[in-house]
């Protein structure tokens, strides 16, 4: 078990968090800039805190009553930081190779290198890795310390690391085989719910909510910065009947929103997570005809927030969604709090998460 | 006074040798304290470690001569306890020599440890290794080109000492006299052509140490980029 106490002045807020992480792995939420990477240095003991207490298993890390701060390097926390911090001037074996392997018994570099697909990579210098490839070695590196804890800095969202080099397949592996408790930061649902069995979303320096990713993500809002790139709705949601022969199955949010969602055979009652990214989503301000899209669902806009040319319209339906205008949209529709809007989703816009 | 050119060579590259390695280690260890530190006195020390840089070097030579000369502190102590004189000797010319070099030494230092990212060694820690051993395996060669580069700035500085060295070592012709000091002598005895072939020594020494260290940078450079 983590035990994390911290206390943390910053420049615009303090970090003041009090949690006890029992999930194997968990998942730190929240907009840029509420202090994820600032927690993460002071698990990693980078940063020291103004007070409070971190423990891993009953080991103290820091304790301000105790007057302890263990140095970095006897903590035995593995750091993967989100620009990876290879050292440009080894090779890919060294870096690997770096740090004190004394007490890490049951992991074999060679393990690992396996584990994460990497031997080929052994002899390259890290400035001629690509972004996927990079994050694989900063994770073997800390790993074959077999460190107690992994704190992991959006190791999911690289910016130059494409589709088909992402990391989860890797992380899910590596959970597998060396069952080592996790700290993930991450934006992303998909990943989030496939890794993760706890999520805890930061605000301002502290906890505003913490659960199952299921119950955290299909609540909308929840600290999730939806300005970022691609934002995804999340709906929890049963199935309630199925049209093989129109190619459709019909499903049912909590709050009681019909949705047509593309066939798959299954049980009735299933209970599925749907995902509809912000961007795929079409607001009209009448009811619309002739159109081929399955979904078209009346709500009353609550709120529309604008930053940087791009709007999101916040729309209770009765399950808040988000969709994402163009400034030009938001302008020329006149859209306004209040006013009710048909939104437009094409059945095959909703997929499965879970 | 017979010029031996080939003795006068050889102890100026000694000395400045001597000096550079005895100067280099507090030199990084300065340089590297300035590049980390977020101390209040931090521009005090870069300061103090300036001085010889913009003092005149006969003031700089004072100084030495204070601290060294046979009846000042260091120098009693020296001669008293373990039978070393310094003054006017080839000591007091290798102590002059790495002073020289000193400020050239810590300003450059400082520059090349402070491009390197500072995260890269915190984090280093957190693989399970000390401060020290990161200090060796992460900022050193790291800084390494810059350090280089620094190194032969303050030998080739060491190379032509002379104001400090004449006034604490003298000039002794075969004990104390380097190539710049013979060359000083020489024209005080209106010997010019041999002043000018010794001019042209302290030429080729020079080219052949910004040579060197080019060579050293290139070849570096060439094996970091061996992949690409």
């Amino acid at each position: 078990m983590i035990h994390l106490d911290v206390r943390l002045p910053l420049s615009h807020f303090e970090l003041a968090l009090c949690l006890d992480l029992e999930a194997p792995v968990t998942a730190l939420f929240g907009p840029s800039g509420v202090g994820k990477t600032t927690l993460l240095e002071t698990i990693a003991g980078l940063r020291c805190p103004a007070e409070g207490e971190i423990t891993i298993d009953g080991a103290v890390l820091y304790s301000s009553s105790d007057g302890i701060f263990l140095q970095p390097e006897r903590r035995r926390v593995g750091y993967v930081p989100q620009d990876a911090l290879l050292f440009p001037h080894l090779s890919v074996a060294a870096n690997i190779g770096y740090g004190d392997r004394r007490l890490a018994e049951g992991i074999t570099m060679a393990s690992v290198v396996e584990a994460l697909e990497i031997a080929n990579l052994l002899g390259r210098r890290p400035d001629n890795l690509s972004g996927g490839e990079r994050q694989r070695v900063a994770l073997a590196r800390a790993l074959v310390t077999k460190p107690r804890l992994l704190l992991l800095d959006e190791p999911l969202a690289a910016l130059d690391v494409g589709l088909k080099e992402r990391i989860l397949p890797y992380l899910s592996r590596v959970r597998e085989l060396y069952n080592i408790p996790s700290l993930v930061v991450s934006h992303d649902v998909f990943d989030v719910l496939t890794l993760c069995d706890e999520v805890v979303v930061l605000s301002s320096g502290s906890v505003v909510e913490r659960g199952t990713p299921r119950t955290v993500l299909s609540r909308p809002g929840s600290g999730r910065d939806y300005f970022r790139d691609r934002f995804e709705n999340v709906l929890d949601a049963k199935i309630v009947g199925h049209v093989p022969e129109e190619g459709l199955t019909e499903a049912e949010t909590e709050r009681g929103l019909p949705l047509s969602i593309p066939y798959r055979a299954g049980r009735a009652e299933e209970r599925v997570l749907l995902g509809v990214f912000a961007e795929d989503i079409l607001l009209a301000t009448s009811v619309p005809e002739g159109l081929s899209a399955r979904n078209v669902i009346e709500g009353t806009i609550e709120a529309v927030e604008e930053r940087q040319g791009t709007a999101m319209v916040r729309v209770l339906t009765p399950e808040p969604i988000y969709v994402r205008l163009t400034h030009g949209s938001v302008r020329q529709l006149g859209l306004s709090d209040g006013q009710t809007v048909q939104l437009i989703i094409k059945t095959h816009s909703i997929h499965r998460l879970g | 006074m017979t010029v031996d050119l080939v003795w006068l060579v050889s102890f100026t590259v000694q000395v400045a040798l001597a000096g550079v390695v005895v100067s280099i280690p507090f030199g990084i260890a300065l340089g590297f304290w300035l590049a980390r530190t977020h101390s209040k006195a931090r521009s005090f020390v870069d300061t103090i470690a300036s001085l010889p840089l913009v003092l005149p070097p006969t003031v700089v030579g004072l100084v030495l001569l204070e601290l060294f000369g046979r009846n000042r502190p260091i120098g009693r102590f020296l001669f008293e306890r373990l039978g070393v004189s310094v003054a006017f000797t080839w000591r007091a010319v290798v102590i002059t020599c790495a002073v020289a070099a000193f400020p050239l030494f810590v300003r450059t230092f400082r520059a090349s440890f402070e491009q390197i990212d500072p995260r890269l060694e915190s984090f280093a820690r957190t693989l399970g290794r000390g401060p020290i051993y990161v200090f060796f395996t992460v900022s050193l060669p790291l800084a390494s080109r810059g350090l280089l580069a620094g190194i032969i700035l303050g030998f080739t500085r060491a190379l032509g000492e002379f104001g400090a060295t004449i006034m604490v070592a003298g000039n002794i012709p075969g004990e104390t006299q380097t190539l710049s000091l013979a060359i000083f002598q020489l024209v005080q005895l209106g010997r010019d052509p041999e002043a000018y072939a010794l001019a042209a020594v302290t030429v080729v020494l020079a080219f052949s140490a910004i040579w060197l260290s080019e060579w050293l940078v290139r070849g570096r450079g060439a094996r970091v980029r061996g992949n690409t």
